[in-house]
């Protein structure tokens, strides 16, 4: 009799232990996310009109004036604005009026996609590269009388990531 | 007569488990999704909503037929990144939800912070979806960070 009971109790802490065996399982969810670069922020030519005539306009097209090269996160959006776009370049007291126009592109020298300076834009950096540069251009137009002097302004550009 | 008693001792046994069990298959779980977050800006915080069919971690448990099981998942508090930078990671109440059908759509949402009890489908289904959010500081460094999040389920 005492081996039937141990033979029994055997057998079911047999059962017990392969009841559990099989009643539990798990499983690992893995969650990955890629952080960004931070931006940065560097002037790589200056808007230059070089001589001007007074009386006369002149243009610089975006393509060849200044340009400011962010580099952040590849492929992230960010909001492109100018925070200092002044209307007038001075020399000492005198100044000249100025008007901008403005482009993106994410390589060196390529195509521009035109916005107006005063809206900003919304665009991606290169999908690899994680570069943007931005363009600004502009019109200057010295009066008759125009006083000759060295003439300058500071135009400040931002970007900021969207999150998207 | 010895072995017709050990029968009857044993049967009792045997036949509790497989009641208990709703069967005989063992319970298994299996990620079907792994929990995206993708491209993340320092300074913005990023939330993966466990409805989000591309983004959302899903795990698919297998088991005995209508049977209750407990689902315990073992919740991350950052990601690990290069570097031994790590990145703070959050789950709230509702970043959880969970379906007799492969169906973010029709799946309840729960707390993934508190085990859950529920019961397979007809055919031995149960579907976990799992959502978070990710908080980088201003300061996070760049590079690819990951976590584990561990999903048990068990009989009861």
């Amino acid at each position: 009799m005492k081996n039937i009971l141990k033979a029994a109790a055997v057998l079911a802490v047999l059962a017990a232990t392969a009841r559990q065996a099989q009643a539990q399982a798990s499983s690992n969810v893995t969650a990955t996310a890629n952080v960004a670069a931070a931006l940065t922020a560097t002037t790589t030519q200056n808007l230059a009109f070089g001589t001007v005539i007074p009386g006369y306009n002149k243009t610089v097209t975006a393509a060849s004036g200044g340009i400011v090269l962010f580099t952040g996160g590849a492929g992230a959006e960010v909001t492109v604005s100018f925070t200092a776009l002044p209307a007038n370049l001075t020399s000492g007291a005198n100044t000249l009026p100025i008007s901008y126009t403005a482009g993106t592109t994410t390589t060196s020298g390529g195509a521009l996609t035109s916005f107006t300076p005063a809206s900003g834009t919304t665009t991606t950096l290169h999908a690899t590269s994680g570069e943007l540069y931005v363009h600004v251009g502009g019109t200057v137009s010295p009066a008759a009388a125009q006083a000759s002097g060295t003439y300058t302004g500071t135009i400040t550009v931002q970007a900021a990531y969207t999150g998207n | 007569m010895r072995r017709a008693l050990v029968s009857l001792l044993v049967a009792p046994l045997i036949s509790q488990a497989a009641f208990a069990q709703g069967g005989n298959r063992p319970v298994s779980a299996v990620t079907r999704q792994n929990m995206a977050f993708g491209t993340v800006i320092p300074g913005v915080p990023v939330t993966v909503s466990w409805s989000d069919p591309l983004a959302a971690g899903q795990v698919e448990i297998r088991g005995n037929r209508n049977v209750q099981v407990s689902v315990q998942i073992t919740l991350p508090a950052a990601m690990a990144g290069p570097f031994g930078a790590t990145m703070p990671m959050l789950f709230g109440s509702a970043d959880g939800g969970y379906s007799q059908t492969n169906n973010a759509a029709a799946a309840t949402s729960f707390d993934p912070r508190s085990p859950l009890v529920a019961t397979l489908s007809p055919q031995g289904r149960l579907f976990i979806f799992l959502g978070g959010t990710v908080s980088p500081p201003v300061t996070q460094r760049a590079g690819a960070y990951t976590g584990t999040i561990t999903v048990t389920v068990a009989y009861l």
